[in-house]
This record gives structure tokens, C-alpha cells and sequence, in this order.
């Protein structure tokens, strides 16, 4: 279970990272109306979830009566790097891989003036971005070795 | 504000483990409020929440996270030994607790809380 808070990233975030570019997308989960974003905020900022893959948003999504009703969303990874960049602009965090507990607490602390549970349990979207571009140059290194070999 | 009665020790039944408790301390000689929220039971991992605040009326306080940021108002309710406000879109009541029923985790950790807050006003 990822429960450790993150300021950069950590071992955890990077586990994200690997398992998003091999799936090449993300997971996150939807208001049923309009696929409407699901948005966490307390007075520390503003924090989107997304999950590395699909089994880790529906546990969340099974794990409260309340949350069955969402939907999961996958988002290309090709869409969803650029779109970190909006994110990072408009200072929005990204919750990595919540457990369906941490999930279950920040939802109960949204809107409270007093928390600063969202900013201790999510990541700057420029450093996810930079993590992420990271694992896309990793994993595709094997391959232009192996070009490279052929080629020489 | 009526601030007599607000301070002390209070719970609320973790959402997630509804056999723990969350619990806030508000020390009104320091005007800090100081949460510890269970995120996972086995082992024991607690997210904690520092906050100043400020008295603005009979049923609410003003608070911040740091002591540089603005403040924001939080209306409450205290009704003797209930103190209810609203966050997740939903009203929450607390309840008090005697000091002498506090976990054996929680000395420690508002000392290790009050001194973060002690070097924040002091950065």
C-alpha cells in the first residue's frame, strides 16, 4: 500500500511511472455526468487521482457505497503528459496510486480549511511530467540499442 | 467568540477504520489546532494537520496552514461536549475526550507537532 506522503517523488510514484508507460495510459476516475473530473481540494491545493492501472480504480471505486457510482476513465499517455503541463500552470496536483483508505480520508477532508492532507499526499504535475518522460526514454532505450546494433 | 469550552482534546470515528479514532487537539493558550488523521491501522500511520487560528465569532474561527498564509474562516458548532463543522460536504460532530484517555502515541506526537509549529514562527 502507497501510503507515504511525497513531497517529490518516491519509489511509489516512480512504480507509477514504470506501470503507466508500459500501459501507455492512466486510469482516473469520472462524476458519471459528462465524465466530469474528479477534483480534490483542502486549503493546501487542488489534486487529481489517477491510478496506474485499471484494478487499482476499481478498488477504490468498490470500496464506499458512495464511490460506486464513478466511472473509470482511461487517458492516453500521449494526452495526458502535454496535459500535465496545464496542470502544473493551474497548480493542480496529481494523487498517484491512492490506496482506496487514502482515497476514503482526503474525500472526507475536501473543503476543510484546516487540512493539508492533499498537498502532503500528492505531486507536483511538473515533477510527475519529468518522471514520466524519464521512464518513456528508459523503456525505449532496449529498443534503439537493438536498432543501433542491426544497423552498425 | 465564546472560546471557553472549544479547547481540549476531541475524536471522530476514523472513516476508514470506524474502530480508531481520528483525533484533534485545540490549544487555546497557543490558538493551534493540531489533527492526526488514521490513514492505515497495521501498522499505525497517522496524517497530521497543523493549523494557527484565530477566534472571528461565537461559531467560528479563522485558520491557516502556515504562518504566512492567509487566513480562512471555519464556521463550528459546540454543543457542550459536540463540536460539529462541516468539510467533505457533510456536517462531522466530535466528540470531547478526557486527556486521560488519549492514545500513548499522542504525547509525542503533539510535541513533535508543536515544535515544527515553534520553528515555522521562528523561519
Amino acid at each position: 500500500m502507497k501510503d507515504t506522503p511525497h513531497p517529490k517523488m518516491t519509489s511509489g510514484d516512480a512504480e507509477f511511472a514504470r506501470e503507466a508507460v508500459l500501459a501507455r495510459e492512466v486510469i482516473t476516475l469520472t462524476l458519471p455526468e459528462d465524465a466530469i473530473q474528479i477534483v480534490f481540494q483542502d486549503a493546501s491545493g487542488t489534486a487529481m487521482p489517477f491510478c496506474s492501472n485499471r484494478s487499482r480504480a476499481e478498488e477504490i471505486r468498490k470500496s464506499r457505497p458512495e464511490f460506486e457510482h464513478y466511472k473509470l476513465r482511461e487517458v492516453f499517455l500521449s494526452n495526458f503528459v502535454p496535459w500535465l503541463t496545464e496542470l502544473e500552470a493551474d497548480r493542480t496536483r496529481i494523487g498517484l496510486n491512492w490506496s482506496p483508505e487514502t482515497f476514503g480520508v482526503l474525500y472526507e477532508r475536501c473543503h476543510d480549511v484546516t487540512s493539508n492532507l492533499m498537498r502532503t499526499y500528492s505531486v507536483q504535475a511538473a515533477i510527475l511530467k519529468e518522471e514520466l518522460e524519464r521512464e518513456i526514454d528508459a523503456q525505449r532505450l532496449p529498443r534503439t540499442e537493438r536498432l543501433g546494433f542491426l544497423s552498425g | 467568540m465564546s472560546a471557553s469550552g472549544f479547547g481540549g482534546l476531541w475524536t471522530y470515528p476514523s472513516i476508514t477504520y470506524p474502530d480508531h479514532n481520528d483525533f484533534m487537539f485545540i490549544d487555546e493558550d497557543r490558538r493551534r489546532i493540531i489533527t492526526f488523521v488514521v490513514f492505515s491501522v497495521d501498522p499505525l500511520h497517522l496524517g497530521s494537520m497543523r493549523n494557527w487560528y484565530q477566534p472571528e465569532s461565537s461559531n467560528s474561527i479563522s485558520a491557516k496552514l502556515r504562518p504566512n498564509d492567509e487566513w480562512r474562516i471555519h464556521d463550528f458548532q459546540l454543543d457542550g461536549d459536540r463540536l460539529s463543522w462541516t468539510y467533505g460536504g457533510r456536517l462531522h460532530t466530535w466528540r470531547r475526550t478526557p486527556w486521560e484517555d488519549r492514545p500513548d502515541w499522542l504525547d509525542s506526537n503533539l510535541a513533535s507537532a508543536n515544535s515544527k509549529m515553534d520553528a515555522e514562527e521562528c523561519a
